[in-house]
Order: structure tokens, then C-alpha cells, then sequence
């Protein structure tokens, strides 16, 4: 049976705000129904087998239940927050998949993070809104180059065999994508 | 002072889908720690990676998933400690690596790996370049991406500083050359081999691993 509960933004920070302050079981499972499948079709996507991803999933889950305390609000989503936790999963996995000595830095650094100034931090939050407008500026390609852009093991050949063309051309429609997308944007500021 | 040298848009998209090879992010995350225009893209960038998330078809869970992680809620996590620090004067995003020895390339220019070129994995060196000195016209197997620490260093496009980023994906020959006073310290990404022009640099490649 699949369990995937749609549910706002609002709710969702909500509910990692619950985990946080209160340790909130049923506020978890809540949000394990929400982005555990989610988080599942990620890795799947980057090529994890349904096993490795559905481990990674639950993985990204304890994640969020200890660290719930370092969400902020007021600078991203929670959609956000969580992805930048399943991308960082996924980086390590991949490292230890590779490393054959041990690696003794640990996860990921969270190093965006640690810097990001009140500066961004604002802006942030309140271009979430503007940035769900600005793709819907783009044309479908377009959308379809960013998106495979996360969700592809290796974007550029990826999209290159998709949407056949060559290698340089996509290459350059993703960086004339980019700068639209960024005109958007900053348009709309 | 920020950065006048960015890591190009296509970089910084990539850095935020975690799609970069490890030693180019930690070229980028020494830039953006010093940057905060793209510090915000990055994070522009994070979000449209979480609405791709929001969006993705959700994939059922194994039926006692849930039940599963619910009764590891009370487990020790990995200890969250912070990694070690870098020795001085290096920046936070080396925090955890393990900086090798220092080795003579040719007078005045030193090199230190951190993490060694692989079958397809980027290298990543420190490179320390004294007053005055060129790292030596050379050529790239694949990408390349330096990132100044402290120091200058000028090439024909121009003179990076701290936090600047020079990327290149070409065949193009190049040679930095320090200007100022100063040592110039920076950290150095590199797909495949460098192609060093002279001859005598050729030749002790093996010996110095780049
Ligand atoms: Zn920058």
C-alpha cells in the first residue's frame, strides 16, 4: 500500500518544529509518511537498488528526527531541508562505496550551512513561493534539464540520450536554463 | 572582501544536486563560505531541489518501515561531533581531511595531496607557490578547479585572490603566476592528469603524484 500523504508547507515545518521541541512520535510518523516514499524515489532515481533505497530512506528519517533542532524556518522549507539531508546521505553512501580506507571525516559538512549569514537566510525564506512561480515560466524542456539535473546519476549524458542531442548542446541549454531562470528570479525580487 | 571569481552556474546547480565529484565541492565550499551571492544561489539551488523532491512520485515503503525507524528513534546516533579542524590558516571546508607532506615540485612551488587521483575521482591538492613563481604552463586531462587560500596569483584572465575560483574544462595550456609579496597558498581539483609542457616536469609526475 502506498502511504503518501500530500501536506503543506506549513504543516510539514510544523511538524519538524514538533520533533524538535516536543520529540513528537506521531509528528514523525506523519512526516516519515510524507518524505519517506519521496526520499525513496530519490535514491532509486540516482540509481540505488530498492533495498539500498529504502535504507537510505529510513536513514534520512532517524536524520531528520536528530537534527530536527537545527531546522530553521525562517530559512527554508522543510522540503528543502529534507533534500539537503537525502543529498547528503547519498554523498557519503557513494563515499564509503569508493573509500577503501576509512574515512575519518565524518558526514558531509553541513558547511552552506553553518555560513549562510542573516543575509541570505531572509531572502530564503520568502523566495520558496517565487522560485515555484519562476518554473512555471519555463518550458517543459526546460524544466525537464533542471530536474534531471537532481535526479539523474549522470545528468549531462542522461539528458544528452533523453532528449538526443548532443553532449555540448545540452550543456549550453542547461547553462541558457540557468540564466533564465536566475533572470526570473532576480526579476521578481 | 568577497570573491570576484564564481564558480560558474551550471557548478554551483551541480553542488547543490550533490552531483559534484568530492574534491570539486570542497573547492566550491571553500568559495561559497567567502561568498555570499552564491551562497544564496546555492540555496536557491537547494530549493528547487526540494520542490523536485516534493513533486517526485512517492515509491511505497517496505510494509514495517515505519515500525522499523520508530524503534530506532531512542538509538545513539553517530556521535554528531564536529570533525577535527583544519590546521591553521586552512579554510573549514578541509575540517576532517588529512593533509599529506609537503613535497618540492621545483624551487619556490610545494605540493600536498589530500585526496589522490583515482580512476574516475578528481584529485585534490594544496599548492603553495612562492612570490614571483609560476606553477608552470600545463594542460588538464579533464576539468580543473583551484580556489586561492591566501596569496594572488594571475593567469590571461585575469587575478584571483582569496576565495576566487578559476575553473576550466578545456585543453587550454596555462600558467598562474603569484603576484604580491605573499606566498600564494590554494587549494587545486584535478580530473585526470595535469599536462605539464616541460619536459623535466613530466618526468618527475610519478614521482609527485599529480
Ligand atoms: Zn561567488
Amino acid at each position: 500500500m502506498t502511504r503518501s500523504v500530500v501536506q503543506s508547507p506549513a504543516r510539514l515545518s510544523e511538524l519538524i518544529v514538533r520533533i524538535a521541541t516536543l520529540r513528537d512520535r506521531a509528528a514523525f510518523a506523519e512526516m516519515f509518511d510524507h518524505f519517506a516514499p519521496r526520499v525513496k524515489s530519490y535514491m532509486l532515481r540516482l540509481g540505488a537498488g530498492p533495498t539500498e533505497a529504502d535504507d537510505l530512506a529510513q536513514e534520512a528519517m532517524l536524520t531528520i528526527w536528530r537534527k530536527a533542532a537545527r531546522f530553521d524556518p525562517t530559512r527554508a522549507g522543510a522540503a528543502t531541508w529534507v533534500f539537503t539531508i537525502a543529498r547528503n546521505l547519498r554523498i557519503d553512501a557513494l563515499r564509503r562505496e569508493r573509500c577503501v580506507e576509512p574515512f575519518d571525516g565524518g558526514a558531509v559538512p553541513d558547511v552552506p550551512d553553518e555560513a549562510a549569514g542573516a543575509d541570505s537566510a531572509m531572502a530564503a525564506a520568502q523566495s520558496e513561493q517565487a522560485l515555484r512561480a519562476a518554473f512555471a515560466g519555463l518550458s517543459e524542456e526546460e524544466t525537464m534539464l533542471v530536474r534531471m539535473s537532481f535526479f539523474e546519476d549522470q545528468p549531462h549524458s542522461a539528458i544528452s540520450h533523453t532528449l538526443r542531442l548532443p553532449l555540448g548542446t545540452v550543456k549550453s541549454k542547461l547553462r541558457r536554463t540557468l540564466a533564465r531562470l536566475r533572470a526570473i528570479l532576480e526579476a521578481g525580487r | 572582501m568577497s570573491p570576484l571569481h564564481h564558480p560558474s552556474d551550471e557548478t554551483l546547480l551541480a553542488h547543490a544536486a550533490g552531483a559534484l565529484d568530492e574534491a570539486f565541492r570542497v573547492i566550491v565550499a571553500v568559495h561559497i563560505a567567502a561568498c555570499a551571492q552564491c551562497r544564496s544561489l546555492v540555496l536557491r539551488a537547494e530549493q528547487v531541489g526540494g520542490e523536485m523532491l516534493d513533486t517526485l512520485a512517492a515509491t511505497a515503503m517496505t510494509g514495517d518501515a515505519l515500525d522499523r525507524t520508530l524503534a530506532r528513534l531512542d538509538e545513539q546516533g553517530p556521535a554528531d561531533r564536529p570533525a577535527a579542524p583544519p590546521p591553521d590558516g586552512l579554510p573549514a571546508a578541509l575540517a576532517g581531511y588529512t593533509i599529506g607532506r609537503w613535497r618540492s615540485l621545483f624551487p619556490g612551488v610545494a605540493l600536498a595531496s589530500i585526496l589522490p587521483p583515482e580512476r574516475g575521482r578528481a584529485g585534490l591538492h594544496l599548492l603553495r607557490l612562492a612570490p614571483g613563481r609560476a606553477l608552470g604552463d600545463h594542460g588538464h586531462g579533464g576539468r580543473e578547479m583551484s580556489v586561492v587560500i591566501a596569496g594572488a596569483v594571475t593567469d590571461e584572465r585575469g587575478t584571483y585572490g582569496p576565495g576566487d575560483v578559476a575553473e576550466r574544462d578545456d585543453e587550454a595550456h596555462h600558467a598562474p603566476v603569484v603576484v604580491g609579496g605573499q606566498t600564494c597558498l590554494c587549494l587545486i581539483a584535478v580530473e585526470g592528469r595535469l599536462r605539464f609542457r616541460h619536459w623535466a616536469l613530466r618526468l618527475l609526475q610519478p614521482l609527485i603524484g599529480v
